[in-house]
């Protein structure tokens, strides 16, 4: 069994020491040991989403994992391992064991876009600012039409008129920069996590450079698309993405949909931290819908129900 | 009754008194729905003047001449005996959830326990309504405690007013057995 060094940050001591607790009750539990460590030597961050943003800046360049505590109310940041106040034994046991998956994988470098994928770079700015507090300052994306997103506080501010274009995609933003303006009075908020499912499904056609080509992807958790927006071809690889590990190939093979849209798709689920990595072998080929024959009377079934529901031209 | 075969197909919806059940039906059903409410006498859990104490159901007849049947839970624990009833035989369930009701998240918990067992797996979605409320718990907080509990379902933040919404819901469950029987197939 592996043991990983696990350092908690930005907790008070009781709930520090509840932590640690936890460890040594899931000794022997979980798919992997894990000991406390300082910050320096740990493998993974546990850390109230308020702990030092400089704490959490530096170890974001490490590129190992951590894994966010929010209040009870808190948005949930754009990030794959994070966990509400008050944490159980047995969520922080499910999140150790993901976190162990992750960690199996191989370690994917340096999270910076290429040059000339502009898109890349607008979602690796906004994966840098999002954390920050307001109290850290505001950092704003601007469209070529002069629209203005602000992000600060574990959310995005901006017009009515701005947010609509996000949720519709018409907007093209750029990097987001630090500045020292206030959002615009009128602006409305939104979780800074639902920004970034947009800036990822406004990503690319390639894979996300975050995103190992070789891995299997599952959703760990749906996408609200009853507050994000559905569109059909996200729904059914949801659908698929949900039921089982898939690589971006066996997604576009098994859901009929283009790889483009699949790799899009995959930004967006991870850039909400929706989405986790697991060891290929794990993933299974999956029967295209598209292509498996006629079964007497589901699919014939499914078929006009979909109809019925616009699902198809 | 979710007999594919014989062009038939239900779709349960369940959930806590005042969720949106009997309206969600209203909103897609080609018929009026049939309705089994009363005066409602449980003021303390919600204020509704009326409540479900059998069922509701509605109906909604597809291109090829297939037949989806909705049938609505009463919300009410104490009409549990019911739920087994009318869940029994369905394609898929979608529970609704108010979330500014006081234990909402429990509420969850209660209905996903009892209609997970009566549907095909994974074929249950969350609507949670008026999740932009003062107060209210968001749709993520749904999601968590699902994920929490190993509970893979989608949690949708719905207005079942809206036909679109509801739409939305029963588009997911199509999406979920769709992927399913196609992979059955393999």
């Amino acid at each position: 069994m592996a043991t990983y060094k696990i350092c908690d940050i930005g907790f008070a001591p009781d709930a520090s020491h509840a932590l640690h607790s936890m460890f040594k009750i899931m000794e022997g539990r979980a798919q992997a040991s894990w000991v406390p460590a300082t910050l320096d030597a740990a493998d993974v961050l546990l850390a109230n989403v308020t702990a030092d943003p400089l704490a959490l800046s530096a170890w974001s360049r490490s590129g190992k994992p951590v894994i966010f505590v929010i209040d009870e109310r808190g948005s949930f940041p754009p990030a794959p391992f994070v966990l509400r106040h008050p944490v159980r034994v047995m969520q922080l046991l499910s999140m150790l064991d993901n976190v162990t998956e992750h960690l199996r994988e191989p370690r994917r470098q340096a999270t910076v876009a290429p040059e000339g994928t502009c898109a890349w770079r607008v979602a690796e700015s906004l994966r840098a600012v999002a954390m920050h507090t307001v109290e850290r300052g505001w950092n704003v994306a601007e469209d070529a039409e002069g629209a203005h997103v602000w992000v600060g506080g574990g959310h995005a501010h901006a017009l009515p008129a701005t947010l609509a274009a996000l949720r519709e995609g018409r907007l093209a933003l750029g990097t987001f920069q630090p500045t020292t303006d206030w959002p615009a009075a009128g602006a409305e908020r939104l979780p800074v996590r639902d920004l970034a499912w947009y800036v990822g499904l406004a990503g690319d056609e390639s894979l996300a450079p975050w995103l190992d080509a070789g891995a299997a992807f599952r959703l760990r958790r749906w996408p609200d698309f009853g507050r994000l927006g559905a569109r059909v071809e996200l729904l059914e690889l949801a659908a698929h993405a949900a039921a089982r590990p898939c690589t971006p190939a066996l997604l576009a093979s098994g859901s009929g949909q283009p790889l483009a849209t699949v790799n899009r798709f995959l930004a967006a689920a991870s850039m909400a931290g929706l989405l986790v990595a697991v060891p290929r072998v794990e993933a299974v080929p999956v029967a295209s819908t598209a292509a498996a024959p006629p079964a007497r009377g589901w699919r014939r079934f499914v078929g006009d129900l979909r109809k019925h529901l616009g699902l198809v031209a | 009754m979710n007999d594919v075969a014989e062009g038939e197909f239900k779709i349960v919806f369940t959930g806590p008194m005042g969720a949106g059940k009997t309206t969600a039906i209203a909103a897609i059903s080609e018929i009026d729905p049939v309705r089994t409410e009363v005066a409602n006498n449980d003021r303390m859990s919600h204020e509704k003047a009326s409540t479900t104490v059998g069922f509701d159901y509605g109906r909604i007849t597809l291109p090829g001449g297939g037949v989806v049947r909705l049938y609505g839970t009463p919300g009410q624990p104490r009409f549990r005996f019911m739920w087994s009833i009318v869940g029994r035989g369905a394609a898929g369930a979608i529970v609704l959830l108010d979330a500014t009701q006081p234990g909402a998240l429990v509420q969850m918990d209660l209905f996903v326990d009892a209609f997970r067992p009566l549907v095909p797996e994974g074929a249950l979605v969350v609507g949670v309504g008026r999740t932009t409320e003062d107060g209210a718990l968001n749709s993520d907080t749904f999601a968590s405690r699902l994920e929490a509990r190993g509970i893979l379902a989608p949690v949708l933040s719905v207005d079942v007013r809206r036909k679109a919404d509801v739409m939305l819901l029963v588009q997911t469950l199509a999406c979920i057995l769709e992927t399913q029987n196609g992979n059955a197939y393999a």
